[in-house]
């Protein structure tokens, strides 16, 4: 049981970066980012192969950076190139799929064998055997913080207004193009993140490891909003941390007693976003609906 | 200060719907004028604003704002210079943002000087509730408050004060009270006179109510068929009445206005 636990801990702080991205690119810029299945194989496939060259940590940065630039891709396809923002992230999420198997070599996974990672190199420098854990919990703290002095700065307060009123934000003299061009970067450069994270510990990278991804994430999310509530930008953000923890035991779960086949388990995952989505909406409708009859 | 020439736009270009809205309009505006536009419905007063905002390109003519051409510059640049409100006062305003927040953003328009970085400072917030007091709509004591729980009246006077807090070369007005109830849209109509007379503020207002258009600024525009029909100056706003605007139109048109949204006073 307590290993379980720990497992999701691990793995719920690994995948946070997720939702942290889509609450930047879903809920603040109001923008379903599909190029996030495709950031999150290329995080992996850049801190693997960096590794691989004996670069652990450089495999995480350039791995966030290539996530930011295909985020720029996305972003300036729809904001430069007229292309409808879902349209462009499928795009991009599908030319990312060659860009991927390119940076492994043309080969569909790539695995670690001696070489170091992050993890074996801090290893040396954390006691105890939660070394995994303390460096997840240290990296999202960062992003936490980031994110949360990022928003109320007046970039980041231009960012949220962009998503939330954009005809207000061109009268403000501020560009949302630029606007969405740096969100989509931030985001899925933390999505990228997750990527090189969880490469690096599980020490490979596979081509289709990113598939339904957003889903997921999304599902974390909304997980996360329904069990703190979104009062405050602080709470957003603790929610979608707190969401990929709690995704990630409920996954643990039924992967130990098996109450639902393993292989339903996304199925349950679509459910889960589907309604989140679909129930508010219908309650709004119904309520139009009793206004009419009386 | 604002100077048009031979404003042309059409929509549908290349449709059996094809209409053209504005047609060869021109005029020129002095520094501190402020002007109200009337005419009827679909007569392009919005549209004129749209195009002088940059929120659409003019097909042809030529728009020059403070000497510089600003005809082809997108919307979000020609902001700095240009301030804006429209009928419904959702539109000016970010609901899930703080007054404080939504008036932080309403400063950067001063550009230039604020690092992208720097946050709302306690100085900011001071200024803020200083200028919201001078509003006396109690917003003063709501700083922290999302701006969508805010009343009608209590947004469009925000929008206004947001349009204005760094004054603006141009401010331009869409019927920004009508959708108001009466006590707002009075307060809102003395708002803003107050405001653009502080700061002298250059002013376009469009309005249906026809008394109000005599009796606010120093000139008139009479707006049909995308034209700027007759215009009226300071003495002839001060001695005509509602009654000689409407002979005037017949005499500049050939036909009665239609008045089923314009108030007669
Ligand atoms: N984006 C647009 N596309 C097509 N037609 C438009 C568009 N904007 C305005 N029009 C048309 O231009 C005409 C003038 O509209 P408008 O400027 O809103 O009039 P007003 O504000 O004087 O009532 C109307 O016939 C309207 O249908
Ligand atoms: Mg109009």
């Amino acid at each position: 049981m307590l290993y379980i636990l720990e497992t999701a801990l691990r793995l719920g702080l690994f995948y946070a970066p997720i939702p942290l991205a889509l609450f930047l690119s879903y809920r603040i810029l109001n923008i379903a980012d599909l190029t996030t299945d495709g950031s999150f194989v290329l995080g992996m496939a850049v801190s693997v192969s960096i590794a691989a060259l004996g670069h652990p940590f450089l495999g995480m940065l350039l791995g966030m950076a290539a996530g930011a630039l295909a985020g720029s891709v996305t972003a300036l396809l729809q904001t430069r190139g007229g292309v409808p923002s879902i349209l462009a992230g499928i795009i991009t999420n599908t030319g990312l799929y060659t860009v991927n198997l390119a940076v492994m070599g043309f080969s569909s996974n790539k695995s670690l064998l001696k070489q170091e990672t992050v993890f074996s190199l801090l290893k040396k420098l954390i006691p105890g055997e939660h070394y995994e854990i303390l460096i997840g919990l240290f990296l999202i703290a960062l992003l936490c913080l980031f994110l949360r002095f990022f928003l109320s700065t007046r970039l980041g307060l231009s960012l949220r207004a962009t998503g939330d009123n954009i005809a207000m934000i061109r009268s403000s003299s501020v560009d949302p193009d630029r606007m969405i061009l740096i969100g989509l970067c931030i985001s899925n450069s933390f999505t990228a993140l997750a990527g090189a994270l969880v490469a690096q510990m599980q020490r490979s990278a596979d081509i289709n490891a990113g598939s339904g991804i957003v889903t997921v994430g999304l599902a974390c999310l909304i997980i996360g909003e329904t069990l703190l509530g979104k009062r405050s930008l602080t709470r957003n953000i603790l929610a979608a941390v707190t969401g990929s923890l709690f995704y990630r035991l409920l996954y643990a779960l039924i992967l130990k007693t098996r109450v639902v086949p393993v292989e339903c388990l996304r199925l349950l995952t679509a459910v889960i976003v589907a309604a989140a989505i679909v129930i508010p909406y219908l309650q709004e409708q119904a309520a139009v609906r009793r206004r009419r009859e009386c | 200060m604002l100077k048009c020439e031979g404003l042309k736009i059409s929509f549908d270009k290349g449709t059996a719907h094809e209409k053209t809205v504005l047609q060869d309009l021109s005029f020129e505006l002095q520094e501190g004028d402020f002007v109200t536009v009337i005419g009827e419905n679909g007569s392009g007063k919005s549209t004129l604003l749209n195009c002088l905002s940059g929120t659409y390109l003019t097909d042809s003519g030529k728009i020059l704002l403070d000497n510089e051409d600003v005809t082809l510059l997108p919307e979000y640049k020609r902001a700095r210079k240009i301030g804006r409100l429209f009928q419904d006062p959702l539109r000016g305003t970010a609901p899930h943002l703080t007054v404080a927040e939504n008036l932080a953003l309403a400063y950067l328009r001063a550009a230039g000087h604020f690092h992208p970085f720097s946050r709302i400072s306690a100085k900011d917030r001071q200024f803020f509730a200083e200028r919201l007091k001078a509003l006396d709509m109690g917003l003063e004591t709501r700083l922290d408050d999302k701006v969508g729980q805010l009343s009608g009246g209590q947004r469009q006077a925000m929008t206004l004060l947001m349009a204005t807090l760094v004054p603006p070369k141009l401010l331009l007005l869409d019927e920004h009270t009508a959708a108001l109830d009466p006590q707002a849209e009075e307060k809102v109509s003395d708002l803003t006179r107050k405001i653009v007379e502080e700061h002298h503020i250059t002013c376009l207002m469009v309005t249906h109510d026809m008394q109000r258009a005599l009796d606010t600024g120093n000139r008139t525009f009479m707006m049909a068929g995308g034209k700027i029909i007759f215009e009226l100056n300071e003495e002839e706003k001060k001695t005509l009445s509602v009654q000689d605007l409407l002979v005037r139109f017949r005499e500049a048109s050939g036909r009665n206005l239609a008045s089923d949204r314009i108030l007669l006073g």
